[in-house]
C-alpha cells in the first residue's frame, strides 16, 4: 500500500519568527509608503518665504517658483515648469474710497479686465473666507473668471489655452487688496490646493 | 584451472534531477535579452537603420513582449516538461500581470507621478523619492504575490527562484506595456527601456524572493525579509536616477545630446554584477544548509 510521507513543515503551521517576518514586512511596506507620501508632500508643498517692507504684505510661495516683482502689482510668482500658460499667483494693491465696497472692486476689476484679457467671462462672484496667516478669519469676496492665453505675435504656431483664475478681494483701510490665482483650465483643480496653502501664509 | 574474467563494474546511475534547473534558464534568457536589447539599439541607434513606420511598431511591439516570450520558451515550457513541474508558476505569472496592471503601475503613473516632481529635485532627492514611491509599490505588490500566494510552494530556495523571476517579468512586462503605450518611439529607445525595467524587476524580486525562501525553508532571523524588502526597492531607487542621469542631455554651455548607450551600459551592467551575485548568494545558501 502506498503512502506519502511529508518531509517538510506544511506552511499552514509557521513558527513565530516566520509569522513576525511576515507582520514585519507588512508594517515596512505600511511605513515605507507612508514616508514616501510624507516625502512627496515635503517637496511639492515645500515653499520659501517673501516680505514685501514697503506694503507690510508677506507670505510663503510654492518654492521653484519665479518671483518678480517689477510690474503693477506687489508681487508675483509663476511656475515655470510647464510649457502654455504658467500658473500664476499674484498680490496687487489699489487705492480705493471709504464708501467702496468689495462688490464694487470686482466690478472695477471685470471691466479693465475685459480690455485687457481676451474672451473675459466672470463665472460667479461668491463669498469668501479668507484665514490671513492662519489665525483670523475674515469674510470677502471672490469672482471666479476665465479667459483665453495666446501668444501675442501672430506668428507664432501653438494652442490657445483657456485659463481660470480667481480674485480674493480684501479691503484693508484705503487699499483694495486683490490676490489672484491663475491657472491652465487642465491644471487648475491640481495646483489649487496650492493656492489654499498660499492664503494661509499670506499676512498683510 | 578456472580462467580469470574481468566483469565491467556496473555503471552509478546519475542521480535524476527531478525539477527544472532555474539558474540556468535564468541565465540564458538574460543573456538572449541583452544580446537583442543591444542589437536593436545596434542597427537602429547607432546605425540609424531606417525601417517603415508600420515595421517599427511591430518592432516595438516583441520588443515590449520579448521578456515574456524568453521565461515562456525557457522557463515555462521546460517547467511543465519537468519531472516534478511548480505547479502555480503560470497562475503566480498571471495574477502578477493583473495586479501590476490594476494596481501597480496606475498608482504610480497617476497618483504618486514621481517623474513629475522628482525630475528638477538632486540626485540624494531622486534617490529617496524613487525608493520610496515607485520601487516600494512594485515591489511591495510583488512580495505580496510571492508571499501569499506562492509562499505555500516554496519549499526550496530553487522554487523561490523560480516563482520570483515569474513575478518579475510579469510586472516588467506590464511596465513595458505602460511605456509603449505612452511613448512613440524608436526600437533603440524602447530596448533599453525593456532592459532596464526587466532587469530591476528581475533582480528587485530575486532579492526578495531569497529573504522569504531563508525565512520559509531555513527559519532565518525575522529581520531579513523586511530587510530584503526595503534592499529591493533601494536597487529601484538607485538604479533609476542613475540611468537617467547618465543617460540624459546635460544642459551647459556645449551643446550635448543625449546618451542612450550609457543607460544601455548601465542596465547591462548592473543586471550581470547583482544577477551573478544573487546566483552566489543563493548557492552558498544552499551549501550551507
Amino acid at each position: 500500500m502506498l503512502a506519502f510521507i511529508r518531509i517538510w513543515q506544511s506552511q499552514d503551521e509557521l513558527t513565530f519568527s516566520q509569522r513576525w517576518a511576515s507582520y514585519l514586512t507588512l508594517l515596512t511596506i505600511v511605513g515605507l509608503i507612508f514616508a514616501g507620501v510624507t516625502f512627496r508632500n515635503s517637496i511639492l508643498f515645500r515653499t520659501a518665504f517673501y516680505q514685501d517692507t514697503l506694503t507690510g504684505i508677506s507670505a510663503d510661495y510654492p518654492f521653484n517658483w519665479l518671483i518678480d516683482s517689477s510690474g503693477d502689482y506687489v508681487f508675483r510668482v509663476r511656475d515655470m515648469q510647464y510649457s502654455g500658460f504658467k500658473t500664476t499667483i499674484q498680490v496687487s494693491l489699489i487705492s480705493i474710497g471709504t464708501d467702496v465696497t468689495t462688490r464694487n472692486v470686482a466690478d472695477r476689476l471685470a471691466l479693465s479686465r475685459a480690455q485687457v484679457l481676451t474672451d473675459y467671462r466672470v463665472v460667479s462672484v461668491e463669498p469668501f473666507y479668507l484665514n490671513l496667516a492662519n489665525t483670523r478669519e475674515e469674510e470677502t469676496q471672490s469672482v471666479l473668471y476665465t479667459f483665453v492665453d495666446r501668444d501675442r505675435s501672430p506668428f507664432l504656431e501653438g494652442l490657445s489655452a483657456v485659463v481660470i483664475g480667481l480674485d480674493v478681494i480684501q479691503l484693508s483701510g484705503n487699499q483694495a487688496v486683490i490676490i489672484t490665482f491663475r491657472a491652465d483650465r487642465e491644471n487648475y483643480d491640481q495646483q489649487y490646493p496650492l493656492f489654499e496653502r498660499f492664503l494661509l501664509t499670506l499676512n498683510f | 584451472m578456472t580462467q580469470i574474467r574481468l566483469i565491467t563494474p556496473p555503471k552509478e546511475q546519475e542521480e535524476t534531477y527531478p525539477y527544472r534547473k532555474v539558474w540556468q534558464s535564468q541565465i540564458i534568457e538574460a543573456s538572449t535579452l541583452i544580446v537583442f536589447t543591444s542589437a536593436c539599439f545596434l542597427l537602429f541607434g547607432l546605425l540609424r537603420l531606417q525601417l517603415p513606420r508600420t515595421l517599427f511598431g511591430i518592432i516595438n511591439i516583441v520588443l515590449v513582449f520579448l521578456p515574456m516570450l524568453l521565461w515562456l520558451v525557457f522557463s515555462y515550457i521546460p517547467e511543465r516538461l519537468a519531472l516534478i513541474p511548480r505547479q502555480r508558476i503560470g497562475f503566480i505569472f498571471f495574477v502578477t500581470l493583473l495586479l501590476a496592471n490594476a494596481v501597480g503601475v496606475p498608482f504610480v503613473d497617476s497618483v504618486l507621478q514621481p517623474s513629475s516632481w522628482l525630475a528638477t529635485e538632486s540626485t540624494l532627492n531622486r534617490i529617496i523619492g524613487y525608493t520610496l514611491t515607485m520601487g516600494v509599490i512594485q515591489e511591495s505588490l510583488k512580495y505580496l504575490v510571492l508571499r501569499y500566494l506562492a509562499g505555500s510552494s516554496i519549499q526550496t530556495l530553487a522554487d523561490s527562484v523560480a516563482y520570483s523571476i515569474a513575478v518579475g517579468i510579469a510586472y516588467a512586462t506590464i511596465m513595458n506595456l505602460d511605456y509603449i503605450s505612452a511613448y512613440s518611439t524608436t526600437p533603440d529607445i524602447i530596448a533599453v527601456r525593456v532592459l532596464s525595467n526587466t532587469s530591476l524587476n528581475v533582480l528587485g524580486s530575486l532579492i526578495v524572493g531569497y529573504g522569504l525562501a531563508q525565512i520559509l525553508v531555513y527559519k532565518a532571523n525575522l529581520l531579513l525579509l523586511p530587510t530584503s524588502l526595503v534592499i529591493a526597492c533601494g536597487i529601484n531607487g538607485v538604479a533609476i536616477p542613475i540611468r537617467a542621469g547618465i543617460s540624459n542631455a546635460v544642459v551647459g554651455l556645449s551643446a550635448v545630446s543625449p546618451r542612450p548607450v550609457l543607460g544601455l551600459g548601465f542596465s547591462i551592467t548592473i543586471y550581470v554584477i547583482l544577477l551573478f551575485g544573487l546566483y552566489f548568494l543563493f548557492k552558498n545558501s544552499e551549501k550551507e544548509s
